[in-house]
């Protein structure tokens, strides 16, 4: 799979936050990903966005910066980098509206087949946990390396 | 600033990348980057916690 990502990334020494610049036609946005501990263990809550003034990830913005896809794949090579690190964890993650959420769903429908070679992909549901399936309805999603 | 590599299946997406450890993401206090959707996150898992994946 050939995707155009960003490739300079900096890192947590851990692997738990990553940052990256955002080059576009609004210019530079640095852009954050991290991986925050849940109440649930084992599982971590996959947070990028902008960085705001209180150093704070602030993904509600919109930078329009024409680079929405290169910055997901970025988002799933890290995803990918942090898995490997720590193949024992889970990674949730939600959308801040529901059209990103859609569009989270759009990407995993796409690149699936690929996906799912070496990952687990769930989508938690208002009743539950369920295998990722391209028209489900979900509030969000878990992805783990396969065992 | 030192660098750091990481052996992983590269062939997922076929292209070098620089990782470059940053002393201030070091010394970051991740619990606290986004409050807001942690709290979320954790009310929805715990309305599913006894179905997550088991590892």
């Amino acid at each position: 799979m050939q995707h155009n990502f960003y490739r300079d990334l900096y890192i947590e020494d851990g692997y738990e936050a990553f940052d990256f610049f955002s080059i576009g036609k609004r210019g530079i946005a640095p852009k954050r990903i991290a991986f925050i501990p849940t109440d649930q263990e084992a599982v971590y809550n996959l947070v990028f966005g902008d960085i705001n003034a209180e150093g704070e990830i602030d993904d509600e913005v919109i930078s329009d910066n024409g680079d929405r896809n290169k910055i997901l794949a970025t988002v799933i090579y890290v995803v990918n980098t942090y898995l490997e690190a720590y193949p024992e964890r889970i990674v949730f993650f939600t959308g801040s509206t529901e059209g990103r959420i859609r569009l989270y769903r759009i990407v995993i429908s796409v690149h699936y087949t690929d996906f799912s070679k070496k990952f687990d992909i769930y989508c938690q549901t208002e009743t539950g946990i369920v295998p990722f399936k391209r028209n489900i309805e979900a509030k969000g999603f878990l992805i783990c390396k396969k065992v | 600033m030192k660098t750091k590599g990481l052996k992983f299946d590269n062939k997922f997406f076929e292209q070098k990348v620089t990782m470059t450890v940053s002393e201030r993401l070091n010394a970051l206090d991740l619990t606290k980057l986004a409050p807001k959707k942690q709290e979320l996150a954790n009310r929805l898992l715990e309305k599913v916690k006894d179905s997550l994946p088991r590892r």
